[in-house]
């Protein structure tokens, strides 16, 4: 138990236990269909974004192919689950493996160049895997899709089989996994690895004089967060029960993006808050349906003239200047005493 | 005396101009070694290909006798070689104590795994390293800067954060690019003393670029002098001052 303690200095997690039980408890209150699959919705892209994070706010690189990361787990599970019989769970621990391996060889291969260079050909490989998955019709069923993806089933022997079949089951499910992969980031960003993938992102040729291995260490942010687009993915599959080429696109990266840098990139807690917002948002604008476009836009030019570091960012940066006002104060005040 | 670092005919061209062209030194144990030249005589691209930032076109590099030549930085760094940059570099949007601490860490332990599942044993790397920092920050006189963020430091102080970093990880050979650039007098003379302190009490060895001739002069054993990527003179920072080839380097005469 000390042990678990020491994993996640205590320092701000209480924070995500409430978050947690928050997550929990909201099926106590509503079954409604809608609101849970909003909800499920804002799981999935806090899994995304979470792996956008640590590519763009971790080690500081602009990579755009993290629906290709989530297209990999999706049609690794749809295909495994559909048409191989394999479990659920076979599906997703597959799909993570899939999606990692090709995060690490398109991460060699685009980590040749950099800055914008790398932006584009990370871009690149998300499109060269949409085309694949319409041309190979043999494996991916093409532009057609995959249809008929059963509900996600856990069956341990001489227990007995756990199908999720209602929204509330599909909602736990998520929450799962949401709440692990918050685990896992919390501990990556507040350990040594996030510190160094830091150093990677505020200045790297410092950080290799350091000692840092930076193409390293930017294989592994890259890796990591190819992972939680497989997890992602893997669950979209079985959740929405079809896949199609249509899912490497461009309109979830643009969301993703927004997400990450208006939440606040190089934060937890701001992709949170992003992709809270970003599903939330859209949904209770439904309210005003002729402008809900307009204000959408409006509110996001606001957000980036008011706080380009992102709402979290800006808020951490304003706790982080009174901490300092406050510690420089009692100072003086030591001082005054002293020569009184 | 041991030779710590020794660079035999190291040449280095961009395309048709020679940045170096057969360099050849040798910097021993304990010694502050001055560099100094014009404007593009090649300073900092020795710099460059010593800690592996550059890779050499010709000549070997030796550092306590075991072959650099073309190491990627961070395996020349580890092996105890730290180096400072011209313009400042620090982790803006880090603290100055993680700064200090992200200067040392991979020198710790470099492995992922332990960083992620040993944390009693990180706890206690850590809490050495700030131990550590802080007696440094303190020496420097910028410990009551530790919880802010590098960015917010006035220039010198980033400089004297930057030396601060450098001494972090006690490496055998601590390279300071034009330390005293864009510094006022009163910094230049603190950075003095602080080299000649771990010089003389921790035979610190130094390897020194510099523009300011009365800071090399106070600092150096030995100094040697690059024009157009070659070596023209080496020797007592007495000598070579006098040495009509480095006037004419220098003044064009």
């Amino acid at each position: 138990m000390k042990r678990l303690k020491e994993l996640f200095v205590a320092r701000g997690f209480i924070l995500y236990i409430l978050f947690f039980i928050g997550l929990s408890i909201v099926p106590v209150f509503t079954s409604s269909r809608y609101i849970l699959n909003m909800l499920i919705y804002f799981g999935m892209y806090l899994l995304l974004s979470m792996g956008l994070n640590l590519m763009i706010g971790g080690v500081g690189l602009l990579a755009l192919c993290t629906p290709l990361f989530f297209g990999v787990g999706a049609y690794t599970s749809a295909i495994l689950t559909t048409f191989h019989n394999f479990p659920f769970l076979g599906g997703l621990l597959l799909g993570m493996v899939f999606s990692a391996v090709v995060a690490y060889v398109v991460g060699i291969l685009a980590l040749r160049v950099s800055y914008h260079a790398f932006a584009i050909i990370t871009l690149a490989f998300m499109i060269i895997f949409q085309l694949v998955a319409y041309d190979w019709v043999s494996l991916t069923k093409g532009p057609m899709g995959i249809p008929g993806i059963p509900r996600p089933s856990i069956s341990i022997p001489s227990i007995g089989t756990w199908t999720f079949d209602t929204p509330t089951e599909l909602y736990y499910l998520i929450t799962v996994l949401v709440i692990i992969s918050v685990v896992v980031f919390y501990r990556i960003q507040n350990s040594r690895l996030g510190r160094t993938f830091i150093s990677i992102r505020e200045d790297e040729p410092l950080a290799e004089a350091y000692g840092v291995d930076s193409k390293k260490y930017k294989i592994i942010a890259f890796v990591i967060g190819g992972i939680f687009g497989g997890i992602a993915g893997s669950y979209y599959a079985h959740y929405v029960k079809f896949v199609s080429p249509e899912i490497f696109s461009m309109y979830l990266l643009t969301t993703l993006l927004i997400i990450v840098i208006v939440g606040g990139a190089g934060y937890l807690e701001g992709v949170i808050i992003g992709a809270f917002l970003f599903t939330v948002i859209p949904e209770a604008l439904r309210l005003a349906p002729e402008i809900r476009d307009l204000i959408y836009a409006l509110l996001l030019i606001v957000i980036l003239i008011k706080a380009p570091e992102g709402v979290y960012g800006r808020y951490k940066e304003k706790m982080r200047r009174l901490v300092l006002q406050k510690k420089t104060k009692e100072k003086k005040g030591d001082l005054h005493e002293v020569s009184a | 005396m041991k030779s710590l670092l020794e660079i035999n005919d190291v040449s280095k061209h961009f395309f048709a101009i020679k940045a170096l062209n057969k360099v050849n030194l040798d910097l021993k144990e304990g010694e502050i070694l001055g560099l100094i030249g014009p404007n593009g005589s090649g300073k900092t691209t020795l710099f460059n290909c010593i800690t592996g930032f550059y890779m050499p076109d010709g000549g070997k590099i030796y550092f306590e006798e075991e072959e650099i030549t073309g190491l990627p930085p961070h395996e020349i760094a580890l092996k105890g070689m730290v180096r400072t940059f011209q313009l400042v570099h620090v982790f803006r949007k880090m603290t100055v104590i993680e700064n200090m601490i992200m200067a040392l860490q991979q020198f710790q332990d470099t492995s992922v795994i332990n960083t992620l599942f040993r944390p009693r044993y990180i706890e206690k790397l850590e809490e050495e390293a700030i131990e550590k920092a802080e007696k440094i920050l303190d020496f420097l006189g910028i410990l009551f800067l530790k919880d802010n963020y590098a960015s917010e430091l006035s220039y010198g102080q980033q400089k004297l954060l930057e030396i601060g970093m450098s001494l972090m990880p006690s490496p055998k050979v601590l390279m300071l690019d034009e330390p005293t650039a864009a510094v006022n007098p009163t910094m230049i003379n603190k950075i003095t003393q602080i080299i000649k302190k771990l010089n003389s009490e921790k035979n610190q060895t130094f390897f020194v670029i510099e523009h300011n001739i009365d800071f090399i002069m106070d600092l150096c054993n030995r100094v040697v002098v690059l024009d157009h990527g070659e070596k023209i003179a080496e020797g007592k920072p007495e000598k070579i001052k006098e040495d009509p080839k480095v006037i004419e380097a220098y003044f064009g005469v």
